[in-house]
């Protein structure tokens, strides 16, 4: 699977502070008070506390790599425009 | 000397067969030919926006943080439309509703465009995606409307924001760089996100890569290996 090298730059090193799943989405918080906002085509589902190593893709697929070695895998509702990323002040950060 | 000669028969036979071969030729020659789209067909790339407002897409830099059009989904986008085959600089691959102007990388707004047909082209609809995205900044126009409006037919959108009459023909050369051979394309490893240039040691060699242009790497998030590439 491709590394997503740009939102990869953008979250690693970011700790999920808190997840909102709601059908067709997921709401990632982080601890610097940046969201990612992802809508899915499935079900998914993400730890909170995990800090991001790295994100990866192939087509619908992406997956969230973390520093211990867990992984989160989701299913892209539409690949190109599923991913949303803001800052705490919410500006746009990765949008894709 | 006589030149020898075969039966009429036979040589009625080769013309049937040489005139069936030229015809066979020529049709595949004529059914072979790329269709080049001014417009986007509404039904497979109605347009696709991001959830953005004004304030996000008119901060510098805001088309970068956004811009990721993968091969799979350009070479998708291709054949959605029926583009086999094309010469490097033929075509772009555009967002119906540019990026600048919040439209997303969705297969819904991407769309090969030609660089090529007169006087509508790519660059043309340039022209209108910088006039469109000034006016949106300025707060002249809303995002919506413009948004709209070029989805639904950016040649009028032109003719209603840039102006009447389409521009005197104009088509820009591709870019040689683009038109030379794939050796001038970049080899991205893309598990560890470095490129390497060709004659470097790993061009083309890591277990998993693709190739694109310079451009598209550096668009991609993607760095040269070592600093250099080489």
């Amino acid at each position: 699977m491709r590394r997503n090298q740009k939102l990869t730059k953008v979250i690693a090193g970011r700790t999920i502070k808190a997840v909102t799943t709601e059908s067709g989405s997921v709401s990632v918080l982080f601890d610097d008070q940046s969201s990612m906002t992802i809508k899915t085509a499935g079900a998914a589902a993400v730890s909170p506390r995990s800090k991001v190593k790295s994100v990866h893709e192939a087509k619908a697929d992406f997956k969230i790599e973390f520093e211990d070695g867990s992984s989160a895998t989701f299913c892209l509702a539409d690949p190109g425009s599923s991913v949303a990323v803001r800052d705490k002040n919410n500006a746009v950060e990765y949008l894709g | 000397m006589l030149a020898r000669r075969f039966h009429p028969a036979l040589e009625n036979s080769a013309m049937y067969i040489l005139q069936a071969l030229a015809f066979l030729f020529l049709t595949q020659a004529v059914l072979g030919e790329q269709p080049t789209p001014i417009l986007p067909d509404p039904k497979l790339t109605p347009g696709d926006t991001f959830d953005v407002t004004a304030q996000d897409v008119c901060v510098p830099g805001y088309a970068k943080k956004v811009r990721a059009v993968p091969a799979w989904l350009k070479r998708q986008a291709y054949a959605e439309y029926g583009i086999t085959r094309y010469k490097t600089g033929d075509y772009e691959v555009d967002h119906l509703i540019p990026l600048s102007l919040g439209g997303s990388n969705s297969i819904r707004n991407l769309w090969p465009q030609s660089t090529k047909t007169s006087p509508w082209n790519s660059y043309v609809k340039d022209a209108l995606e910088r006039k469109l995205h000034k006016l949106v900044c300025a707060g002249q126009l809303d995002l919506k409307t413009a948004q709209s409006d070029i989805a639904s037919n950016w040649i009028e959108a032109y003719q209603k924001y840039v102006a009447k009459s389409p521009p005197a023909p104009r088509v820009r050369e591709a870019n040689p760089a683009r038109t030379t051979s794939t050796a001038s394309e970049i080899w991205v490893n893309t598990r560890s996100g470095k490129y390497w240039k060709p004659g470097s040691r790993f061009y083309g060699k890591t277990k998993q890569g693709e190739f694109m242009s310079e451009l598209e790497a550096l668009d991609g998030g993607y760095s040269p290996a070592g600093g250099t590439g080489q």
